[in-house]
């Protein structure tokens, strides 16, 4: 046990709680997460998961890494784009969202490589991913500044990193976001998964969340070049997109 | 004008086509190999049970459970001979259907002897549940390589009229045979406690790989997850379609177990496949249905291996 501490939405908790308690919430959601996710975004996020599908320009042997992907919406794309002489990695910290997505997979008849790992130490070697994303991961993570230094590392030269996340809202949406987030997100969480709890973590963590230019900052001091980001339905998600040269 | 009708009837003989269409997989949608006898009794009832016998609406207790024994129910013809005539009748009038049909290739000839085995093998169940000799069980299972090993305690009903090939949705609930319950046979279901899903997931990831495999003719991919009658079955198509590649894209896949049967010290476990495939890079994504035999020693010294490919009729 570390005695760092880091925060769990508005909860200041210990690093090591943290992990447990964020791997507790996707265990809960994992079921639900996609029907949760239309929901709560109308469907929003099947658009910023395409703009960032075409933003990786993925081609046939491509070698993808797909961090903390969860049910699969990203790996799935990928995998079709880059054929069978490419290799898309579906891996994700949770095993029961890796579970999900590994089966939702195989139901669309890709088999791909899927693994249970760390975003913060991964098991794969330098310069060896043509693109990596994160898509809604990144803010889970507990040391954001070391899971972005290791997905440069093994970024190829030339590779890109495509980091889809919660951002900040423009200004004049800030109200009303935010009393959807903390009205409404946890109500539909308790209506529909059973489990409002997991749904005010979300929302909270979102808050917690660096904006904008600070990830831009992060992802910069991690090593990456050309960093841009994309700010999609008025800043309520961004994608930050950076090279490894 | 003239531009037109002849748009029109490409338009037509395209849909036409659609309508037609069942895309074949792996080992060109033929039957080879194992084939369970559970499985072929999938196609015996045929339209029969929808069309002449009433629907119960008892539930059904297993999800295994789920095949049926028509035959047991109460038919228009009256008693269990009328049932099996009936099939028998069917039979004769859906092969010289067939037969007639064109286009069904070797086909037409071989359907009418499968549906006379089946008849058959209604005719045999009855004088069994008469309690008379087991003379009939060699004429039921003649067309099987393991005749007597695997007689289903359950049958099943295919709602064949629909056209749409078989549906699990179409069985009928099940009433236990009380003939089975003194054969000493392994029942047409899954042991307890068998990993299903698992086995399922494994399956299908088994049915994706060696389509990939089939398609790019690589044997030696093959050989490592089919059975040597299998594996010789599909290296002879692949050297009868030469260096031409095969194009199979699996867009959907859904595996249901069907049952596993033990025979000859080996597990054999049916599953039917159904999905979607392009047989084209530019193709529509077509469906297709078929089942897949596959053995394991009981000892556990190998691996489930596909030992057989069964096509579901329609």
């Amino acid at each position: 046990m570390t005695n760092n501490t880091t925060h769990f939405g508005y909860k200041t908790v210990s690093e090591d709680d943290k992990v447990h308690e964020v791997a507790k919430v996707f265990h809960s959601v994992a079921s639900k997460y996609d029907v949760m996710n239309d929901l709560m975004s109308g469907g929003l996020h099947r658009i910023w998961k395409t703009f960032t599908i075409a933003q990786a320009g993925v081609r046939p042997g491509f070698k993808v890494l797909d961090i903390a992907g969860g049910t699969g919406d990203l790996a799935k794309a990928f995998a079709k784009q880059a054929g069978k002489s490419g290799e898309v990695w579906l891996t994700d910290i949770n095993e029961s969202m890796l579970r999900v997505g590994r089966d939702r997979l195989l139901n669309t008849g890709l088999i791909t490589p899927t693994l249970l790992c760390d975003a913060e130490k991964l098991p794969f070697p330098d310069n060896y991913f043509d693109r990596v994303s994160v898509a809604f991961g990144l803010r889970n993570m507990t040391h954001k500044d070391q899971a972005l230094a290791e997905m440069r590392r093994v970024l190829k030269p030339g590779g890109k990193l495509l980091v889809l996340e919660f951002s900040k809202v423009a200004a004049p949406l800030q109200k009303p976001y935010d009393l959807y987030s903390f009205s409404v997100l946890p109500w539909l969480g308790q209506k529909i998964a059973g489990d409002a709890e997991s749904y005010r973590y979300l929302a909270e963590s979102i808050r917690m969340h660096p904006d904008q230019d600070t990830l831009k900052t992060m992802m910069e001091t991690a090593g990456l070049e050309g960093v841009k980001y994309f700010n999609l339905t008025a800043g309520v998600a961004a994608l930050h997109t950076g090279i490894k040269y | 004008m003239k531009k037109f009708l002849v748009a029109m009837m490409l338009t037509v003989s395209a849909l036409s086509l659609i309508g037609d269409a069942i895309a074949r997989p792996m080992g060109g949608g033929r039957s080879f190999g194992r084939q369970s006898s559970s499985v072929s009794q999938m196609r015996a009832p045929a339209p029969a049970p929808s069309q002449q016998y009433a629907r119960p609406n008892a539930p059904v207790g297993s999800p295994y459970a789920a095949p049926a024994a028509p035959v047991k129910q109460p038919s228009r013809f009256g008693g269990m001979l009328g049932g099996a005539l009936g099939g028998a009748l069917l039979g004769f009038g859906l092969g010289s259907l067939f037969g007639h049909g064109g286009g069904m290739g070797g086909g037409g000839g071989i359907l009418p002897l499968i549906l006379l085995a089946v008849a058959a093998f209604f005719i045999y169940r009855w004088f069994r549940n008469r309690g008379t000799s087991s003379n009939a069980r060699n004429q039921a299972y003649s067309n099987q390589a393991y005749a007597g090993n695997a007689t289903p305690e359950i049958g099943s009903g295919i709602n064949a009229g629909s056209n749409q090939g078989y549906q699990p949705s179409a069985y009928e609930p099940v009433q236990p045979v009380p003939a089975a319950i003194e054969t000493p046979h392994t029942p047409w279901g899954v042991p307890a406690g068998f990993d299903a899903d698992s086995f399922l997931r494994s399956a299908k990831s088994s049915f994706i790989r060696m389509q990939a495999a089939w398609d790019k003719g690589d044997v030696a991919d093959l050989n490592l997850f089919t059975s040597p009658e299998v594996f010789a079955e599909l290296k002879m198509q692949i050297q009868e379609r030469g260096a031409q590649k095969d194009f199979t894209d699996v867009v959907s896949i859904d595996a249901q177990l069907l049952g596993i049967e033990t025979a000859n010290n080996e597990y054999l476990a049916s599953v039917q496949f159904n999905g979607m495939i392009k047989p084209a890079p530019d193709a529509l994504p077509e469906p297709f249905a078929e089942v897949w035999n596959m053995t394991k020693p009981v000892n556990g010294s190998s691996g489930w291996v596909l030992a057989g490919i069964q096509q579901i009729p329609k």
